[in-house]
């Protein structure tokens, strides 16, 4: 389509189911009651003029432009501020009102630059184009005089700047800050003729002060005050497509503002069911890595690691990838190869590399990234509710009374929805706060900000979640809190009787507990009380759960929890798994997991297998196949010597790198489908180049199980989408794949698959997105899942035993590790540390306790040396009280870090997903680099060589 | 630890979690975990290695392996009719 910028309705839907119906200017319109007039006559088309007003946030009626005459009524009211009642009459056009607007249009313009043509906002600014609509002809004061032309701009952020000589102190974007994103970072400074927008302090610019460069207020400027710098410098876009976010499992939809195949920018889409018109740093701003010069665009090919890379032609690529993968079952076996799908690329890709492992190598030898991330949330999701995923849509925040947050950043990790469930915690529209508990080693930044408070926070030590779920419902069973309503209706009640018994007894008491897990009993009983009798509540968890010894049972004693207080099965409660990748909800539904077929059927179901079977023309294997750490285990036994990896980083994201260079360098054949040479390609053989999100269709599946479609935007500079990369792969290995476009992979997994029976391109074109299971039992999707009753039958209640996990401190590592996010960059940074989001977040740091950097001479800003059982790194300390005595924390955005040399082997009992949350580590000054990372730089480098064809005579 | 030591302990791991049930009970629950979740050759190098004399699987390990054993005996032979 042509560009068009989004409607601007001038305020918020009302959600109210009344309506009443109103006459303006001579035609009837009808609106939910609580719709201002504005928004009624917008309903209409009819545009009233406006200013400060806009559908993102609450109206505010300061610019007086939007004036109408109400029939029976004196004077000219706001039509943003004046709600529409039945049976009104207005007129928003009249000789008076005309005259009025065009006098407040004439004092804008007088303190405003008229250059208009030169301007970065031409064509695409509310200003000007109300300067039209009212007939703006000339300006009588003249422009000389006192004004605020020729202000300096602040052009700190990377991605847009702020001329403050543009703004007509609208307070949209104070708004947005605070409304939609929640930060509060903006302010109107000084009043009257002063009043000017200012980033926190008079000494801050946008980069130094507490924006965290959402975009809300870019979005929200109706002048080019604040403006994106890329449309500066390109211009205005002139052709939009919907598309999918490929960061967090958030899921934000976006408009792809194009001009000709160039991005310029990316703007929330207001009718995304997941964002909502809001965005973050990284969505919004960070998709340059698309066109960054580490892009590989060829695919290439060496015989041994120590070899440079030699570019070829993908057909030389493709059969030579074949005849490896050949030659390897040939002289070690069917079991020798597997591979991996990414939770970044899209579910008809990720379906296609399953296929390729089950069809094509004949084994089930797959596995995917959620192994390192939420495997355990399909286990116990699955064993306690009978489904591996989470029960809500983000919708559902906006009901809940109590909000429980464990083992999850938001804020940093989870930005957009974390704005939405800030909104909730604010208590606007005249619902009280929703109240706020905590439970987590850090003081993370929903603790407290503004307007935000924890009623509780738990600071445990790391590796004690269990122990503190169960002492929750200690409290909550022996208090009598339980809701034996619920449990008798939609549980199994022995079961729960069983649970019951177990967690009453006395050595599950807060009190006996208080050792283990350093937290207070008289907090944690509060907290208990609050979950179990304030009303809706909800739990949001993140990788703080399942990144443990005892992830899964971590996963059902929240299940658990949310059973015995009746908290399933409605809008506001719910078990909330917050998705750490774009898509890795979808790579576990379409069967990634060695054991499971798509729609989670196991491999042994024999039924399942048939279907496949007769789809597919083969025989599946009937047992399951290596997970990623059995891969790595095998490999070093030398049974495995094949590995296909489609987007995922194992060396740097895998716990214990050591573990898993030995596994990759053991293996004779590693293929790495990627964008970048990435550090797992240090170990590979053969790199087909991948295309972005920006690159290929399909879709993703995000944390509510709503499924989204990924729209081409350009073409793939590699010359494929990843899907046909596989597939050529596939038919170079003798497979028949016929598939001309991702919707007809999507057409077999409805096909193979109950739960998406009822998905197909056509209707996510229609409707915007799906949840599934979309099924003849819910045609239309399902926005909450276990609604009468558990998809399982009965809830089943799991006891949860608590068992710490064998990483122990001592003398020699007396602090415990754990690792974490930071909202500017994602995963491993291989998107985010090519673009500018580095000005926010240049390197690692460990967090450290003051008490502790001075028991060890540290300051802030010191080199440390971090050391473990399996290795040590270097790398600066930030000093905070963030973190408890005795615990450290960092993040592992960064390679040069090597913050998984020091994780260990251990892994939750389960499902192996690594045990990345703790381990014990010494932290102690340091002089420079460790061996290990001075010989892994100069391995990096060193497979990164290319080697340069000779130019033919 | 070494593969062989990292299988051991993991079996280990998934009986200790189910701890509080009974020994039978909790040695079929691991017998059932391993079953539904290990490659062959996990199975078969296990079960190979509590065939050997002492290890250091707990009773409920060892007790849960030989189950395995018998049970993966049973289902070999669709295994085998389709490896190539």
């Amino acid at each position: 389509m042509t560009y068009q910028p989004q409607k601007d309705f001038g305020t918020p839907k009302s959600k109210a189911s009344e309506t009443i119906s109103l006459s303006i200017d001579g035609r009837d319109v009808t609106v939910p009651a609580g719709t201002s007039v504005m928004r009624a006559a917008a309903e209409i088309d009819n545009n009233i003029p406006k200013l400060c007003a806009t559908d993102n946030v609450k109206s505010f009626g300061s610019c007086r432009l939007c004036l109408i005459e109400i029939e029976g009524r004196r004077g000219t009211p706001a039509s943003c501020t004046t709600p529409a009642e039945d049976g009104m009459v207005v007129k928003t056009q009249t000789p008076f009102l005309q005259k009025l607007r065009k006098g407040v249009m004439e004092l804008y313009i007088s303190d405003h630059p008229l250059d208009c043509l030169t301007c970065s906002a031409n064509n695409d600014c509310e200003l000007q184009d109300q300067a039209a609509n009212v007939g703006l002809r000339d300006v009588r004061y003249g422009y000389e005089g006192a004004n605020h032309l020729g202000e300096a701009k602040d052009t700190s952020n990377p991605y847009f700047d702020f001329d403050p000589s543009k703004c007509i102190a609208c307070s949209r974007c104070v708004r947005a800050c605070d409304e939609v994103q929640g930060t509060f970072a903006l302010t109107m400074d000084g009043r009257g003729f002063a009043s000017k927008i200012s980033a926190g302090l008079p000494t801050d610019d946008f980069l130094s002060s507490e924006c965290v460069s959402c975009g809300a207020c870019v979005e929200a400027c109706p002048t080019a005050t604040l403006q994106e710098k890329a449309v500066t410098e390109i211009g205005k876009p002139d052709r939009t497509e919907i598309t999918t976010c490929a960061y967090c499992g958030v899921g934000c939809t976006f408009r792809a503002e194009m001009r000709g195949d160039q991005l310029v920018r990316m703007v929330p889409w207001k009718d995304g069911k997941a964002n909502r018109g809001h965005s973050c740093v990284k969505g919004r701003f960070a998709w340059g890595y698309a066109n960054h010069q580490d892009r590989i665009t060829k695919p290439m090919i060496r015989e041994n690691i120590d070899q440079p890379w030699r570019e070829v032609g993908w057909d030389e690529a493709l059969a030579y990838t074949a005849s490896e993968i050949k030659r390897i079952q040939d002289k070690y076996g069917r079991l020798s190869a597997g591979g991996i799908t990414s939770s970044r690329c899209t579910n008809e890709e990720t379906f296609l590399v399953q296929k390729l492992v089950r069809a094509g190598f004949g084994n089930n030898n797959v596995d995917t990234c959620a192994r390192v991330c939420h495997s355990p949330t399909g286990y116990g999701l699955n064993t306690t509710f009978g489904t591996s995923a989470g029960t809500q849509d983000f919708d559902s925040v906006e009901d809940s009374d109590v909000i429980l947050v464990i083992g999850a950043n938001p804020t940093d990790a989870h930005p957009v929805f974390a704005s939405r469930m800030k909104k909730r915690l604010r208590g606007i529209d005249g619902k009280p706060a929703a109240k706020l508990i905590v439970i987590d080693p850090r003081q993370i930044a929903l603790v407290k900000s503004p307007h935000i408070e924890a009623a509780h926070h738990l600071p445990l030590q790391p590796g004690t979640n269990v122990a503190v779920l169960t002492a929750m419902a200690h409290v909550i069973v022996t208090e009598g809190l339980a809701d034996e309503a619920f449990i008798r209706e939609r549980c199994d009640w022995n079961e729960y009787a069983d649970w019951a018994a177990f967690v009453s007894d006395e050595r599950h008491a807060p009190e006996t507990l208080e050792p283990v897990t350093r937290v207070a009993a008289s907090e944690l009983r509060a907290a208990a009380r609050l979950f179990a009798t304030g009303g809706n509540g909800a739990i949001y968890y993140g990788l703080g759960v399942t990144e443990h010894s005892q992830g899964s049972s971590t996963v059902m004693a929240i299940a658990n929890l949310a059973m015995a207080t009746g908290n399933i099965g409605r809008r506001g409660v719910g078990v909330n798994p917050l998705r750490g990748q774009n898509n890795v909800q979808g790579a576990c539904d379409m069967g990634s997991f060695p054991h499971e077929l798509s729609g989670y059927r196991h491999v042994s179901d024999a039924g399942a297998r048939a279907l496949f079977e007769d789809d597919w023309g083969v025989s599946i294997d009937s047992e399951p196949g290596l997970r990623i750490p059995n891969m790595l285990d095998a490999a070093v036994d030398g049974e495995f010597k094949a590995l296909y990896v489609q987007g995922e980083d194992i060396l740097q994201s895998d716990p214990n790198t050591k573990h898993v260079s030995a596994g990759l360098a053991a293996m004779e054949c590693v293929i790495v489908h990627d964008l970048f040479l990435n550090e797992t390609a240090n170990y590979a053989h053969i790199f087909l180049p991948g295309s972005t999100f920006l690159e290929k269709n399909g879709t993703f599946t995000n944390a509510e199980r709503r499924i989204q479609l990924v729209n081409k935007v350009m073409a793939p500079v590699n010359g494929m989408e990843d899907w046909e990369v596989t597939q050529a792969l596939a038919n170079a290995m003798g497979l028949d794949w016929n598939y001309s476009h991702p919707s007809e992979i999507m057409d077999e997994i409805s096909r193979l698959t109950p739960t998406f029976a009822g998905v197909n391109f056509d209707r996510l074109r229609e409707e915007g997105s799906l949840q599934w299971p979309v099924n003849e039992a819910a045609p239309d999707g399902s926005p909450i899942m276990h609604v009468d009753s558990f998809v399982r039958g009965k809830g089943q209640f799991v006891v949860t035993d608590y068992v710490p996990t064998d990483e122990k401190t001592g003398p020699r590592f007396p602090l415990l590790l754990t690792t974490g996010r930071i909202l500017s960059h994602y995963n491993v940074g291989a998107q985010t540390r090519r673009t500018e989001n580095t000005a926010w977040h240049p390197e690692d740091l460990l967090e450290m306790h003051p008490t502790d950097a001075e028991n060890r001479g540290l300051k802030d800003g010191d080199w440390t040396k971090l050391s473990s059982r399996s290795g040590e790194t270097t790398l600066r300390i930030e000093v905070t009280e963030r973190v408890a005595p005795g615990v450290v924390y960092t993040t592992f955005h960064h390679p040069v870090t090597q913050a998984n040399v020091i994780t260990t082997d251990f892994s939750d009992w389960a499902t192996n997903c690594p045990e990345y949350k703790v381990t014990a580590v010494q932290v102690a000054a340091s002089n420079g680099p460790t061996d290990w990372q001075e010989d892994y730089e100069q391995l990096s480098d060193q497979s990164r060589r290319i080697e340069t064809v000779e130019a033919a005579e | 630890m070494n593969t062989l030591e990292h299988l051991v302990y993991m079996v280990n791991q998934i009986a200790r979690n189910f701890g509080t049930l009974d020994q039978d009970s909790a040695a079929e629950a691991t017998a059932e975990h391993i079953l539904k979740y290990w490659d062959p050759r996990m199975k078969r190098r296990i079960v190979a290695h509590a065939g050997e004399g002492p290890t250091d699987l707990s009773d409920v390990a060892t007790l849960a392996v030989s189950i395995v054993g018998r049970r993966a005996d049973s289902s070999a032979a669709v295994t085998t009719s389709i490896a190539s």
